[in-house]
Formats: structure tokens, C-alpha cells, sequence
């Protein structure tokens, strides 16, 4: 119960502003030092009300002997003159002390003369009483009867003023020992009025220190947590403060943001790392290229020369009326100049399969139509772009590794069509097949080719699909098949539609 | 290492003030109940009295007197009743008579009338009386007056103590003997004990002659003047001398250690005061008469009470008288 109730109090602490927090703090001290003032005030009134009370008795009594002098004074002056002035002043006093005298508390009590103020009662009536005979007497001139009463009044007058002397002196030691008494409660009321403002002081000292330690400590936290931070640490753990104040939005606020840098972070380090690949990627396409070109300048002749050669060859062939060769010598001209043009940059899909007839048309006059191609053929897909020197070499292979090898009649089946995204080129041929290794080592671009085959253009099969993949940026660009040995070899190409001119 | 450090530190720190704040609530609290008990000093002991009784006395420096007071009022305040010493503090020269009649101004429940006193005091007694306030005279009587009761030794009883003393000390019946009276002392009382004195050493076939000087007890100058004059003058000083007042026998105590004359006279006192018990133990006083000033001062007030109580009281309520010598003193040093 207590604890649930302890668990709330701090539940909303933690909850409260720090504005409110300091305000409730300053508040508190406020209405602490209130009441204490407010206590001392209290019981310093208390002892004043006490000090009247101490020489409130000897104010009475002092009155008492003044009225009583008064009267005895007027009493005497009447006795001497007789005069209306006289009786008048006497039943003024006399007037006056027994209000006096009516007001007197005459409850026999106390240690100092309990029953001095009954006394001075009566005393007084009975001095009244002779002093009122004397006055009486003094007008009706019985001489004898005046003085009788008035040596009786001034007994009593005598008694009265004795007594009050006495009973002046037994207070005064009486508050003597009241003012000592008043003394001591006075420096009890100092050392208390002291103690207390040591223990604000010192309390105070401590509940501000607490307090502003509870605020500025998960400051300092998150103070050392963003300092570790800025020093470029993110894996830190930052402080949770589960309240409602602006301690818990800031470390909610800071530890949000510091997810946001990191994911930023990693999302940074990740395009980075996809940069590199592609820089990579170039630069090994950059040197596929080098290499297909020192390749290709390593078989190259003079172009000019062998353009004007084989121009000649045309003529000299319509002149002889022998149109096939001319036509022959024309398809190996026109093949070469697509050749000399290099394998950099690109080329449609078009280009390459007139390149691929051209290539076949001279095949087949060297092979005398020991092999046939079968075309299928979507023109509609043409204008696919694709990296240059694609199609021939691997017409090639088809012819020196498949079907030269073969006894069979070889066929190339060229099919081009539309799938998907795609535009897929099969090139397949019934030739001697290839082995599942070969042919994996030909994807992974391992294979350096066979050093036996001389009759080549030198660009090989594994350097068309490395160029192929690294053009578009994909593994599943190509794709070699073949069942087993005399099963024959497909190879798919698989040309993204987005490549159009 | 360094949080530990620092965690002990601090919660040293927090010892250290949490003492302190502690013994400052605790300072706080002592001066607390300092206060308090100053407060309940003031509150209490302060007695209320439902009636008033006047002591009114010759002489408040009596020790007798003042006995008799002490007891009457411890015993009246007992029942709520103050017992005024009516002569007390109050420093003007007043009679005995002049005392009373004030007493009678002051309207008191009832006046007890102490020590003794003269003749003329009967008129203020039986002014009192009209009035309706009762008195009761003890230590010495005004029996001609209308005063309600009277409490004390009858000094027939105390005569007869005195003359078996006398008797005792005095070997040869030339010996002279002087009887020292306070000058209050009334002529009945007076005559009655020294009828007495003679009466029982008569019957005892002694023929000592027997001397009385009245001395004023009002004033202990004058009396101790008497007593060192009778001490200086040998051939004045009489072999016994029989004091009927606390304060004269006292007082020739004294000088006769003073004086050196301790075995030159004997001393019969009266009343049993220290000095006076001293004296007797010390063999210098020979016999002192004593009454019972405790059983004077609460029968007085009890008188008192019971006239206004009931209109009826005894006219006199005795109290024992005794004599105190060698053989018993020790009884009453203790």
C-alpha cells in the first residue's frame, strides 16, 4: 500500500516539469520559514499577554493607593475648607475608587497574599464608609463625632496604604521570579527561533541539493552519452528516462535521433558499397574490353589493304563472270569492315545477326554446306541494343567445337523472340555437346579457351557472356545447355527489353 | 572504483547532516519542554481558598507564634481554607488591637486570635463578634471577652509543672527565684500561675521566694538588654530564673554562654525550640514547659470551622503540657 503510494508520489515527481519542480521546492521553503516565523510570533504574543499579566497586579495596586490618596487628600481638604470644590473632588474620587474597587478579582488565590485584594475590598468599604461619617459630620459640625471617624478613616487610609506596600513589594519579588522564568522562555524561544533556522539552513541546503542533483544528473548522463557520441561512438548506450518532463523527450528526442544517424549511416555505407561494385564492375569491363581488343588487334591485318584486296577480287571476279565468288568476297569484305570497327560500344540486335549471316554465307563456302543454319527469327526485336562481337563468336563455337567435331550433318538453329522483359537468342547446334564443367567454368568466366583451335577470330565464348553480364549488370544473362556429349550445345541469351535503341 | 569512492563520500555527507539535523530536533525539543515545564511551574501550585481566617498575633517573631501559624495554616490549606497572617510584611508599628480591628474591616470567615495580649483587645474581640465573625483566641486567653473558643494550656497545669521544677532545683528555700512574664501576658494568666507556683510549693512545705519582672517581648533589644543586665549585675542575678516566653528563655541561653555564667543561674524556659532543646541537652537550661504549638494551630482553624459550620464550639479545647529536662530532651532533639 505504502509502497504503491510511494511508487505514485515519485511517478508524478518524475512527471512534474522542472519549472513546476523548482517552483514546488521554493514554495515549500517559503511556507516552511512562514510558519515558523508564524510560531514565534505566536509564543512571543503568548509571553507579552504574560508580562502584562506580571505587572498587571502591581498596576492595580498602584492604582488602588493613588484612588486611596485621592481620596483621603480630598477628605483632608474638605476637613480644612469646607468648600464645594472640595466635596466635589471627594465624591470624585471616592466615585472613582470604588469603581476601582468593583473591578477587583477577589478570588482567594495565589501564593502571594491570596487574600491581600478580598482585604483591600473591604478595607476599603469600610474606609468609604468612614470617610463618607467624617464628611457627613463635618457639615452637620459635630466635631466630636468627625474626628472620632476621621482618625478611624485615616487608620484604615494607614492600613490600606501599608498593606499595598507590602503587597507591592511581595509582587515585586514575585515577578522577580516571573521575569526570570519570562527570561528563561525567552532564550528557549531564541535557541528554538536558532535551532530551526540551522535546521532550514542545513535541510534546505540538502533537500536543494538532492532535488537539483535529481534534475541535472540525467543531464550530465545524457551530457557524457552525446559527448561520446560527437566523439563518433554510435554503438553507445543511451540513457532511457521513462517521464513525462523535458529530461524524458530529451533523452527520447536524442536517442531517436541517434537510430536516425545510424540508419542514415548504414544506408550511406551501403550506396557506397554498391558504388565500389559498379567502379569494379567498370573497371573489369574496361579491362575485358583491353583484352578483347589486344585480341582483336593481335589477328588484325591492314584493313585498307585488305579492303582494296578483296575489292579487287570482286572485280576481277564480274569480269571471270563468276558471281559467286564475287558474292563470297563481298560477305568476308563486309564482315571484316563490321570487325575493324572494333568491340567497343554497343550494336542492336539487327546489326549482329547480319553480321551472323555474313559470317555463315563465308562458312559455309570454306565448309562446302556441311552444316545448314535455321533461322527463326522476331524482327519486331531488333533494335534491342547489346554489346558488339555477341552473336559471331558464339556462331563460332558452334561451328569449331560443335560441329566440326561431328560426323553428323550439323545444323545451327538461330531463334530470336520475345519473353517477358526479355528478348531471348538461343543459338543451338546437334554438335558434340559440352561437359557440365566446361560449361560452368565458361558462366563463371574461368575458361581461357582451347589452344589447339587456331581458326578463330580470337574473341571467346567466355569473354562474350563476361561482357554480357557486366553490360547488364545481371548474372542470368546467359545461359549455356547441353544435355551430354553428341546432345549438341544451346546458348541462351537473355537481352533486357529496356536495352532498346 | 571512483563512483564507490564518491557514493561513500556522499554518504558519509548525508550521516553526517542527518546527525546533525537529529540532534537539532532534539535541541529543539529539550527547549520545547523547557518551555513547558516553566508553563506548568506557572499553572500549577496556585492554590484557591474558599474562606478566609485571620491570624491575627502579638508578636510575629514568637517562635511559639510562629509555630502555631505554620500549623494552622498547612492545616487549613488542606481544606481550602487561608489562614492570613495578618500582621505579616505589613511594616507599620500596629498593636495587637489595631491589628484586629483591621482584621475585622478585612471581613475575614474568621479570626484566630495568638499570644498573648491585653485587656483592651476585648472590645475589637466582641466587635468581631457582633459582626458575625467568629474568633478563637489560643496561647493565651481573653475569657472576659465573647470570643468563641479558646485553645491552649490552662496555666494552672503549666504553674504545676513549674513548681514541680522548681522544686526539684531549688535545695535551700533562701535561694532567690525570679519570675521572668511578657508584659502581654494577661493578670488573670498572670495571678493564675503564680498562685499556683506558690499554692504547690507550699503544699510541699517550700517557702521560696518567687520575684516577677514583666519584660516587653515585642522587642527582642529590649529584652535581650533585661536578660544581660540581669546576667552582669551578680548581686542582682537571682539563682533561678523561671522565663514564661520562648524568645526570654532563648535569649538567656544565649548570654549565659556568652557571659560565662552557665551554672551561676539555673533557667526553667518554656517551649521547645531548637536553641531551647540545645540548651536543656547542654545541661545549661535545667527544665522547660512545653504545649503542643501543632495541636494549638490545627484545633484553632478546626474551631473555627465548626462554629461557622455548625454556631457551636467548645468554649476551650485543651492541649498538653509538658516538661522537657535532661532525661528527655533527646526524645524531642530527634
Amino acid at each position: 500500500m505504502l509502497k504503491n503510494i510511494l511508487t505514485k508520489i515519485r511517478r508524478v515527481l518524475n512527471d512534474m516539469l522542472i519549472t513546476h519542480k523548482l517552483t514546488g521546492v521554493f514554495l515549500c521553503f517559503y511556507i516552511i520559514v512562514v510558519l515558523v516565523n508564524l510560531c514565534i510570533f505566536i509564543t512571543l504574543d503568548r509571553q507579552m499577554k504574560d508580562v502584562d499579566l506580571i505587572y498587571k497586579s502591581n498596576h492595580t495596586s498602584n492604582e488602588l493607593k493613588e484612588l486611596t490618596t485621592r481620596v483621603q487628600k480630598s477628605m483632608t481638604s474638605y476637613m480644612e475648607s469646607k468648600s464645594t470644590d472640595g466635596m466635589e473632588e471627594y465624591y470624585k474620587a471616592v466615585y472613582n475608587l470604588q469603581q476601582s474597587v468593583k473591578e477587583l478579582d477577589t478570588t482567594i488565590e495565589g501564593t502571594s497574599f491570596p487574600a491581600m485584594k478580598d482585604d483591600l475590598k473591604h478595607l476599603s468599604d469600610e474606609y468609604i464608609r468612614y470617610t463618607d461619617l467624617t464628611i457627613q459630620q463635618k457639615r452637620g459640625r459635630n466635631i466630636e463625632a468627625y474626628r472620632v471617624n476621621f482618625d478611624k478613616a485615616t487608620k484604615i487610609y494607614s492600613f490600606i496604604q501599608d498593606s499595598l506596600r507590602a503587597f507591592n513589594e511581595d509582587q515585586f519579588k514575585l515577578n522577580t521570579a516571573n521575569y526570570d522564568r519570562f527570561r528563561k522562555v525567552m532564550k528557549s524561544i531564541e535557541t528554538i527561533g536558532l535551532l530551526i533556522l540551522g535546521m532550514i539552513i542545513l535541510g534546505g541546503c540538502v533537500l536543494v541539493y538532492i532535488i537539483t542533483s535529481r534534475i541535472t544528473a540525467p543531464l550530465g548522463k545524457l551530457a557524457d552519452t552525446a559527448k561520446e557520441v560527437s566523439s563518433g561512438n554510435l554503438d553507445v548506450e543511451f540513457p532511457v528516462y521513462r517521464r513525462s518532463d523535458e529530461i524524458g523527450t530529451l533523452s527520447y528526442a536524442i536517442r531517436h535521433m541517434l537510430i536516425d544517424i545510424k540508419d542514415y549511416i548504414k544506408r550511406q555505407q551501403y550506396i557506397m558499397e554498391k558504388e565500389r561494385k559498379l567502379k569494379e564492375n567498370e573497371l573489369k569491363m574496361e579491362a575485358n574490353i583491353k583484352e578483347a581488343r589486344l585480341k582483336y588487334f593481335q589477328a588484325q591485318i591492314d584493313p585498307h589493304f585488305l579492303f582494296n584486296t578483296l575489292n579487287a577480287g570482286v572485280s576481277l571476279a564480274m569480269l571471270e563472270n563468276a558471281p559467286r565468288t564475287g558474292t563470297y568476297i563481298e560477305d568476308v569484305a563486309e564482315f571484316f569492315r563490321y570487325n575493324i570497327k572494333g568491340v567497343e560500344g554497343d550494336a542492336t540486335l539487327e546489326d549482329e545477326l547480319r553480321l551472323a549471316d555474313y559470317y555463315i554465307a563465308i562458312l559455309k563456302v570454306r565448309f562446302k554446306d556441311e552444316f545448314e543454319l535455321i533461322k527463326d527469327i522476331d524482327s519486331q526485336q531488333g533494335k534491342v541494343r547489346m554489346p558488339k562481337m555477341v552473336l559471331q563468336p558464339i556462331l563460332e563455337n558452334c561451328v569449331n567445337h560443335g560441329i566440326r567435331n561431328s560426323d553428323k550433318k550439323g545444323r545451327i538453329y538461330l531463334t530470336v523472340y520475345s519473353q517477358d522483359d526479355s528478348v531471348i537468342v538461343s543459338i543451338a547446334d546437334n554438335g558434340v555437346g559440352m561437359s557440365k564443367d566446361k560449361i560452368d567454368r565458361i558462366l563463371k568466366g574461368n575458361y581461357s579457351g582451347d589452344s589447339k583451335v587456331k581458326d578463330t577470330n580470337g574473341v571467346g565464348l567466355s569473354n562474350v557472356i563476361s561482357r554480357l553480364k557486366l553490360y547488364y549488370g545481371k548474372d542470368d544473362v546467359a545461359d549455356i545447355i547441353s544435355e551430354g556429349e553428341d546432345k549438341g550445345t544451346e546458348v541462351v541469351l537473355r537481352i533486357p527489353k529496356g536495352e532498346n535503341v | 572504483m571512483e563512483d564507490k569512492k564518491n557514493i561513500s563520500k556522499k554518504m558519509i555527507l548525508y550521516a553526517l547532516i542527518s546527525c546533525a539535523l537529529c540532534a537539532m530536533l532534539i535541541a529543539v525539543f529539550h527547549e520545547l519542554n523547557v518551555i513547558h515545564e516553566i508553563r506548568n511551574e506557572d499553572n500549577k501550585d496556585i492554590p484557591v481558598y474558599k474562606a478566609k481566617y485571620a491570624f491575627v498575633s502579638s508578636d510575629d517573631e514568637d517562635e511559639l507564634v510562629k509555630a502555631v501559624y505554620d500549623a494552622a495554616f498547612n492545616y487549613g490549606a488542606q481544606r481550602d481554607i487561608y489562614v492570613e497572617d495578618f500582621g505579616a510584611l505589613r511594616t507599620g508599628n500596629y498593636s495587637i488591637e489595631e491589628l484586629l480591628q483591621m482584621a475585622v474591616y478585612s471581613a475575614p470567615d474568621g479570626i484566630i486570635l495568638c499570644g498573648d495580649n491585653d485587656e483592651e483587645i476585648n472590645d475589637v474581640i466582641n466587635q468581631a463578634v457582633d459582626k458575625g465573625i467568629p474568633v478563637v483566641t489560643c496561647v493565651s486567653d481573653r475569657e472576659q471577652s465573647k470570643r468563641q473558643c479558646y485553645v491552649g494550656s490552662n496555666y494552672y497545669t503549666m504553674g504545676m509543672e513549674y513548681a514541680k521544677a522548681l522544686e526539684e532545683l531549688v535545695d535551700s528555700d533562701d535561694d532567690t527565684c525570679l519570675l521572668m512574664v511578657p508584659e502581654t501576658l494577661s493578670t488573670v494568666s498572670r495571678n493564675t500561675l503564680i498562685t499556683t507556683i506558690m499554692g504547690e510549693l507550699a503544699s510541699k512545705n517550700r517557702n521560696i521566694v518567687l520575684d516577677v519582672q514583666p519584660v516587653d517581648t515585642s522587642d527582642n533589644f529590649v529584652v535581650e538588654e533585661k536578660v544581660r543586665d540581669l546576667i552582669l549585675d551578680s548581686n542582682a542575678s537571682p539563682d533561678v530564673v523561671i522565663c514564661l516566653n520562648p524568645n526570654i528563655t532563648s535569649t538567656m541561653y544565649r548570654m549565659l554562654v556568652d557571659y560565662n555564667r552557665v551554672g551561676d543561674i539555673s533557667v526553667i524556659g518554656y517551649y521547645n525550640s531548637e536553641s531551647i532543646l540545645k540548651g536543656i541537652y547542654k545541661k545549661v537550661i535545667y527544665s522547660s514547659v512545653t504545649v503542643d504549638a501543632v495541636a494549638i494551630g490545627e484545633n484553632s482553624v478546626k474551631a473555627v470551622s465548626e462554629y461557622i459550620d455548625t454556631g457551636f464550639v467548645s468554649d476551650y479545647i485543651p492541649v498538653d503540657v509538658e516538661r522537657i529536662d535532661g532525661d528527655n530532651v533527646e526524645k524531642y532533639l530527634n
